[in-house]
């Protein structure tokens, strides 16, 4: 046996973090609704937790949560809808308690039914009020009235999908079925990419036409639901999961590929569980699906200026809802190193012991944004928080000297730019979809 | 007091403690006082639910020692009860407010301070966790000597106030004690005094390692670490009785070419309430032998020999892996099977260990419950012996049942001149029953240091719970498992 330092893991001398074997143990006796009952209250959740490691506030983290629960539960503590809102929302969802709780609690689960059942009986920050009315009403958490897809006006590649996507309903409704001409792939853009981060979807349009495939943009497209998902108000999700599984069900495609990691863990895992059925349809990253395709192809990807010697050293991080929600954490390293003239560097926390970037489970939203309207101490402690998680996982990327900090997630995108323009960090954070648009493909 | 002085009381402190230390780092949230009043044991609650309280009504996290101190000097002003906590791994209620008042939160501190990567010595806050120092020194090449199976989330002050004999390397480099240079310790009187082995005053380096919080806090500890080694080998080997895997076992520690970083005794039923897969006899004897690499060869030609010699059954090679990848786990795994895992942990000798298995096998004919037996070996000719239970809270005759046999084995323990591991809220009792010499030692430090008995008095000084009452109660509980 040798001795691996298991860096990547966190690992000391002799044994990670992380415990790597759990195929031998048996499967735990588990009832997600009660499931905190089983937290053995061991803490490993708290060395991992970023959250705690900001804030040292018991209830932080996993276990203290899982205690609260208890006494909840026994009716040893009372249920104060003010005074619980941190408690209940002060968590980024982002699973890596999960990966080192050794009686293997889904503590994501456990904390989003928390999340539920705390707004079923009148716990609703305003933020999240608010956000939930514009989805409601806009179908957009932006409170945008426009399309989702002004964008294309900048960007052939997507109006041509698009137009694709407007003629496939138009051939489909038209009730003369060999009118219809069949497409395979459709993008599912996304609000974020739709609105704000609209290079993304510029970005992913070029590449997808690069590679050769008809896709189409769906123009009824509509918020997948992540936002109110995570925030416990699922009960909201159910007209947008129908809908949108009834659009692409409609379009006939047989392939949605996403740029967005946070929808792409919405449709893939909460979509079927809450219809209790299969999709019908298959669901994939870009970060695996380009690479599909690549060697489907039979094609390489060649960059004008960086090159085996002259390399662009970039360090990845894995996003939560695309490693540990999506398992996906060799699919976007295989896309890296296919794309002559990058160089990878890993960080010391990497996969399943990935650092969030602290913009997840609602918390950014809920807490991150709003500066001048601190009106308690908690508030303040939580915006804290959330600068301090996205400082760090910045500074641990800036310790690989690597010129970029590429990703496969908008939001963690977006919330790790902030920390680099703030910390005026000396690497920039930027999607991988990004810098593969500026690749040439070729066989 | 009134509830209303209580109150005024509580709110000039949290006041006059926001002078201190920044004021999100002092609360007095219901729901962080719920989750932070207590440890792994949700016992305390019910033994205090009736009598006092069992949470606190300040907590406090200081961020260096000279906070620590005016924290200590503010509560001892107000005459507030102090209860000092870090990760609260150790279980039995340790760290439970059973006489209310401020908690003391070690965890913020956790810096490492300086690593002499040529003296071989760290020095660290108390509340740093074992993970972030181990982190920390790995990046220089070195590793802690000892460290407790709970690395992963239990911190270093909470080790020597435990007086940590049994854990990984200890059977190695000896107990928690045995590494210590200095500790740097805070009085109820706020006062600082840095504690050494020549130190001649009160307080003594043997009061303050396994001083369970009693005199004080513990605030920055300095300790010897070794550079890391370049080889590691496990063995492994079942056996068909306790007496041969115990020989084993004891062979292997006496062992003086090399001695075992790691070593353990385990029942199957231990390795079954786990794996799926798992090797086949009763007994299993497993070491891990870190070093350079002739000496862990040696190490191992030995165990092999010795192996030989007997009816031993080698463990193959990726099970052992799993077994050491798995070590901080291991004896978690177990709460995969039930809702409520419960378990005792007793310190025992060498020569007493198979005497006590014998007791353990005996009682355990009178009981069906899914147990487990677990021994790591630890400095000298300690012994950490864990026994398992899998219960349900929900069925009371079992749990209760389980208990009551962990009560029968804590006192043959005793009677055997052993002891338990730890000392908590819910076991203290046990201490002042069959050692009273040590407790009125302790006691009479306690009256010197802290008259007023504010510092973590629940042991010793202030137990409430008696012998003979919890005697007769488990006494009940085993008559309506066993023979209603």
């Amino acid at each position: 046996m040798k001795n691996d330092k298991k860096v990547n893991t966190s690992g000391p001398t002799v044994s990670g973090m992380f415990s790597p074997n759990r195929d031998n143990l048996l499967d735990p006796i588990t009832d997600t609704a009660m499931d905190f009952e089983r937290c053995v209250q061991c803490g490993y959740c708290r060395s991992v937790c970023r959250v705690y490691n900001a804030t040292y506030n018991e209830m932080d983290y996993a276990g203290g949560r899982m205690r609260i629960l208890k006494s909840l539960a026994r009716k040893e503590i009372k249920f104060d809808k003010d005074g619980i809102i941190d408690s209940i929302f002060r968590c980024m969802l982002c699973g890596n308690c999960a990966e080192v709780c050794p009686v293997e609690i889904d503590t994501v689960a456990v904390f989003q039914k928390f999340r539920k059942d705390a707004i079923k009986i009148g716990v609703l920050p305003k933020r999240l009020g608010q956000m939930n009315d514009a989805i409601m009403e806009k179908k957009n958490p932006f409170m945008e009235d426009e399309s989702r897809f002004r964008w294309v006006k900048d960007c052939p590649e997507g109006k041509r999908a698009l137009e694709r996507g407007e003629e496939l309903f138009k051939q489909i409704r038209s009730g003369d079925p060999s009118s219809v001409v069949p497409r395979k792939v459709a993008y599912f853009i996304g609000c974020t990419a739709g609105y704000r981060n609209t290079e993304l979807a510029i970005a992913s349009s070029k590449i997808l036409e690069k590679l050769g495939i008809d896709f189409i943009m769906m123009p009824e497209e509509q918020c997948c639901g992540s936002v109110l998902y995570r925030t416990g108000l699922e009960d909201n999700t159910i007209g947008l999961i129908h809908h949108n599984t009834d659009l692409i069900r409609e379009s006939g495609v047989t392939d949605v590929v996403f740029s967005c990691s946070g929808c792409y863990s919405t449709l893939a895992l909460e979509y079927p569980r809450i219809l209790k059925e299969e999709l019908g349809f298959n669901l994939y990253h870009l970060v695996e699906y380009i690479p599909m395709m690549l060697k489907e192809k039979g094609l390489k990807v060649k960059h004008p200026k960086y090159t085996k010697e002259n390399p662009l050293v970039v360090t990845y991080h894995d996003p939560c809802h695309l490693g540990r929600y999506m398992k996906k954490y060799d699919e976007p390293r295989e896309l890296l190193a296919m794309m002559e003239g990058i160089k990878l560097v890993e960080m010391k926390h990497i996969k399943e012991m990935s650092h969030c970037c602290g913009a997840g489970g609602g918390v950014k939203a809920l807490y991150g944004d709003i500066a001048g309207d601190i009106a308690r101490d908690r508030l303040d402690e939580t915006q804290r928080c959330v600068i301090q998680l996205r400082s760090d996982r910045m500074k641990e990327a800036e310790e690989t000297d690597a010129d970029y900090m590429v990703s496969a997630c908008v939001f963690c995108k977006n919330n790790l730019s902030q920390a680099a323009k703030e910390d005026e960090a000396a690497l920039e954070v930027m999607d991988i979809i990004e810098i593969l648009q500026h690749y040439t493909f070729y066989k | 007091m009134t509830v209303e002085q209580k109150s005024e009381t509580l709110q000039r402190f949290v006041k006059e403690l926001g002078e201190i230390i920044p004021s999100f780092h002092i609360t007095t949230d219901p729901y962080e006082i719920e989750a932070i009043s207590g440890d792994l044991s949700l016992l305390p609650k019910y033994h205090y639910k009736f009598k006092e309280t069992y949470l606190a009504d300040v907590i406090t996290r200081p961020g260096d020692t000279e906070e620590i101190s005016k924290v200590m000097a503010k509560c001892r002003e107000y005459s507030l009860p102090v209860t000092i906590r870090a990760a609260a791994t150790s279980c039995f209620s340790s760290s439970s407010p059973t006489m209310g008042g401020v908690i003391i939160d070690m965890r913020r501190m956790n810096k490492v301070h300086e690593v002499d990567a040529d003296k071989l010595i760290v020095k660290c806050d108390a509340g740093i966790s074992w993970i972030k120092l181990i982190e920390s020194l790995l990046d220089a090449g070195l590793a802690p000597k000892c460290y407790p199976t709970s690395y992963k989330s239990s911190c270093v002050g909470g080790y020597v106030a435990s007086s940590g004999k049994a854990g990984v390397g200890s059977a190695k480099f000896g107990s928690i004690k045995d590494t210590l240079i200095s500790v740097t310790f805070v009085k109820p009187d706020g006062s600082v005094e840095k504690i050494t082995k020549d130190s001649k005053g009160d307080l003594t380096f043997d009061n303050v390692v396994e001083s369970l919080g009693m005199y004080g806090v513990i605030a920055e500890v300095e300790m010897s670490v070794t550079e890391l080694k370049t080889s590691m080998e496990m063995v492994g080997y079942g056996f068909k009785t306790f007496e041969a895997a115990m020989g084993y076992f004891l062979a292997i520690k006496g062992n003086n070419i090399n001695k075992p970083f790691f070593l353990s005794l385990s029942d199957k039923k231990f390795e079954k309430l786990a794996h799926k897969t798992l090797p086949t006899r009763p007994f299993f004897v497993y070491a891990v032998f870190y070093d350079d690499a002739d000496k862990t060869a040696k190490a191992v030609a030995f165990c092999k020999e010795t192996a030989d010699k007997g009816d031993a059954l080698v463990v193959e090679d990726w099970y052992l892996k799993e077994k050491w990848d798995d070590i901080a786990d291991t004896e978690l795994t177990l709460g995969r099977m039930c809702n409520n895992p419960v378990f005792q942990e007793y310190l025992i000798d060498d020569n007493r260990v198979q005497t006590f298995y014998e007791v353990y096998a005996d009682e355990g004919r009178k009981y069906d419950y899914k147990d487990a037996f677990y021994v790591m070996a630890g400095s000298g000719t300690n012994n950490r012996i864990k026994l398992f239970g899998l219960s349900d809270i929900a069925n009371s005759r079992e749990f209760f049942g389980i208990k009551a046999n962990f009560h029968t084995m804590t006192k043959q323990a005793y009677k055997q001149s052993d002891k338990l591991y730890t000392t908590g809220v819910v076991n203290t009792f046990y201490h002042l029953k069959f050692n009273p010499e040590d407790v009125a030692n302790r006691k009479a430090l306690k009256v010197k240091l802290d008259p007023d008995e504010l510092v973590n008095s629940y042991r010793f000084v202030k137990a409430k719970m008696k012998f003979w009452r919890v005697d007769f109660l488990f006494w009940v509980a085993k008559f309506l498992y066993t023979v209603v």
